[in-house]
């Protein structure tokens, strides 16, 4: 089974119920199964920050971009006019691609009728894999400062997910924030999403464009509400109207932000909250139960 | 020699455009016939990305010596037209076409 945690707003607590899950599921030992907790926040992953674990790998990873080659150019002009992301510029006497605004569709390359535009290996970013226990594994892809896209590397860490996991293991994915296309590759394989809200007019705001994001994606949706009893009532409001299950609502504690900014897992230091996060796992399992 | 102005519509006393990719069309000035012609830039409106490319683009396809804008020219946009050689002139000021004509190419 594979858990998404994404929420619209940023700042909602993502994070912190993807770790604490993950760490709370990989304890339960009459549950026989693995936990692998992926960060697939690429452009600024901070699970890590949470889990100290040992190092297994750690990979380069390329996307591949097109190149100009002059030498073999006759300077028809198809790689232009086919580019649908205007990476190419034609000058007639130059051909310019930019990197930062290629797909790597290779629209341009296969068509180049010359073989003048081959795709080269571009470094895009790095992927480690952790060990925390035996039951507790994480994956973390960071991209390198200046790269533009992230949805590349979303994508290469979702089909590495489908290479080291199999029916014994729940996958936990900590979702980047936003509605664009980086949160939409991220989510692809889930069976779930949780979307993490705040019950505020923010919240609200940016939740209502993740419902919307999912519901165009087909995804079974449920939503917790972190920071339960600040702001007002408006959240449950319109998860009541839209028939969206709320399966969790974990308290605004001031100890809870101390420890979070130490660094730290929540569920051993505050029991109403590692409650909560149980509650929030039985409630992802119902769900599951009843769509089937 | 052929100038491109970035402008908000055709003709000589149309405003210089304050943006270059994604101006509403460029004004090409021939300093030969003294003849202006009008590039609609409705197509790179819709764009999302990389408007500044196929604006130095058009501004290369026109053979422009010189290219002048109200702004400034985005990092890529700028990139490509350096390219080609092209004498550029941003923040033209608040004026028309005609106006920018004779003050940087007269």
């Amino acid at each position: 089974m594979q858990i998404a945690i994404a929420s619209g707003k940023g700042g909602t607590g993502k994070t912190t119920l993807s770790v604490n899950l993950a760490t709370l599921l990989s304890r339960q030992v009459e549950r026989a199964f693995k936990v692998l907790l992926v960060d697939m926040d690429v452009e600024e992953p901070n699970s890590g920050l949470f889990l100290k674990g040992k190092l297994l790998r750690s990979e380069v990873k390329y996307r591949l971009v097109a190149d100009w080659d002059e030498k073999k150019c006759t300077f028809c002009k198809r790689c232009a006019n086919i580019c649908e992301f205007n990476a190419i510029a034609y000058l007639g006497i130059s051909v310019m691609v930019f990197p930062e605004l290629c797909h790597s569709c290779y629209a341009c390359s296969d068509l180049c009728p010359e073989d003048a535009l081959p795709m080269i290996p571009h470094r895009m970013g790095e992927m480690k894999e952790f060990k925390l226990n035996d039951r507790l594994y994480f994956l973390e892809s960071r991209l390198d400062i200046g790269v533009e896209q992230a949805t590349p590397l979303i994508e290469q860490s979702r089909k590495e997910i489908r290479k080291m996991v199999d029916d014994h293991w729940i996958t936990i994915i900590d979702a980047p924030p936003g509605t664009s296309c980086p949160v939409m590759e991220a989510v692809k394989d889930a069976d779930i999403v949780l979307l993490v809200t705040e019950p505020t007019p923010f919240g609200l705001h940016d939740l209502t464009l993740a419902v919307e994001t999912m519901r165009e994606l087909k995804k079974p949706i449920a939503v917790v509400i972190n920071k339960y009893g600040i702001g007002n009532n408006e959240v449950e409001k319109y998860c009541q109207k839209n028939r969206i299950p709320v399966i969790g609502k974990i308290p605004n504690l001031k100890e809870a932000a101390m420890l979070y900014s130490k660094g730290e897992t929540l569920i051993d230091a505050i029991p109403e909250i590692k409650v909560e996060i149980e509650n929030i796992y039985q409630g992802i399992i119902k769900l599951m139960e009843e769509k089937k | 020699m052929k100038v491109l102005i970035a402008a908000k519509s055709e003709g000589w006393d149309a405003m210089v455009s304050d943006r270059f990719g994604r101006a509403p069309g460029f004004s090409v000035y021939n300093t030969e016939t003294n003849k202006l012609e009008w590039h609609s830039n409705t197509e790179n409106l819709k764009a999302e990305h990389g408007v500044g490319i196929q604006a130095a683009q058009i501004a290369a396809s026109h053979q422009a010596e010189l290219v002048i804008t109200g702004g400034n020219f985005g990092p890529k946009a700028s990139e490509v037209l350096q390219k080609t050689g092209a004498k550029l002139v941003d923040y033209a000021g608040d004026i028309t076409v005609k106006a920018a004509i004779e003050k940087f190419v007269k």
